[in-house]
């Protein structure tokens, strides 16, 4: 019975670990006003081409 | 930019003091202000009417979202020249902005004097861009 619980409480565990990684925002990645500047630069170049 | 003929400004944000902000930005680089929306629909219909040489345009608006009113916009008049001033800065969202044609991509924690730089930038080679072109 105890290794039971002990599967369920991790199963749990992981689940909840799950939902927190879901819920955080910064999980997509953001870019800094200088790396958008390297975006639009690589974009005109590609204009140009 | 020019004394004379002023260039004309939409402005396109759900927050009265972000607006506030942009306008007194605007007209202190000799803009003028053509119109301002509260939301994505109030933007492109705005847009239709007053026509804007340049239109500040958020993300996260209610109505239309300013990634679809960019979309919706560009699709329409091809020629737009549309910056996006959002806090926004998901990279598949400034990507995605910058593709689908973002005349460029400022996020509002600039520094001021550095917003108005990128924003003289963009104008000035769209400016000479449509100058080539003609």
């Amino acid at each position: 019975m105890q290794e039971k619980y002990d599967l369920k409480k991790m199963l749990k565990e992981i689940s909840e670990d799950e939902e927190e990684d879901t819920a955080k925002p910064d999980r997509e990645t953001t870019v800094s006003q200088d790396e958008i500047k390297e975006m639009l630069a690589r974009k005109r170049q590609g204009d140009k081409k | 930019m020019s004394e004379k003929k002023k260039t004309r400004i939409l402005v396109a944000d759900d927050e009265l003091h972000v607006r506030t902000m942009l306008k007194m930005t605007m007209t202190s680089m000799g803009a003028e202000i053509a119109g301002e929306a509260l939301d994505g629909n109030e933007a492109v219909e705005l847009y239709r009417k007053a026509r804007p040489h340049i239109m500040l345009l958020d993300i996260n608006m209610p109505g239309k979202t300013g990634d679809e009113v960019l979309m919706e916009i560009k699709s329409e008049f091809p020629d737009a020249f549309i910056i996006m001033m959002t806090s926004v800065a998901h990279s598949e969202t400034v990507q995605k902005c910058i593709d689908a044609g973002a005349a460029t991509y400022i996020l509002k924690d600039t520094p001021l004097s550095e917003m108005k730089q990128m924003i003289a930038e963009a104008w000035q080679n769209h400016r000479n861009s449509q100058g080539q072109a003609l």
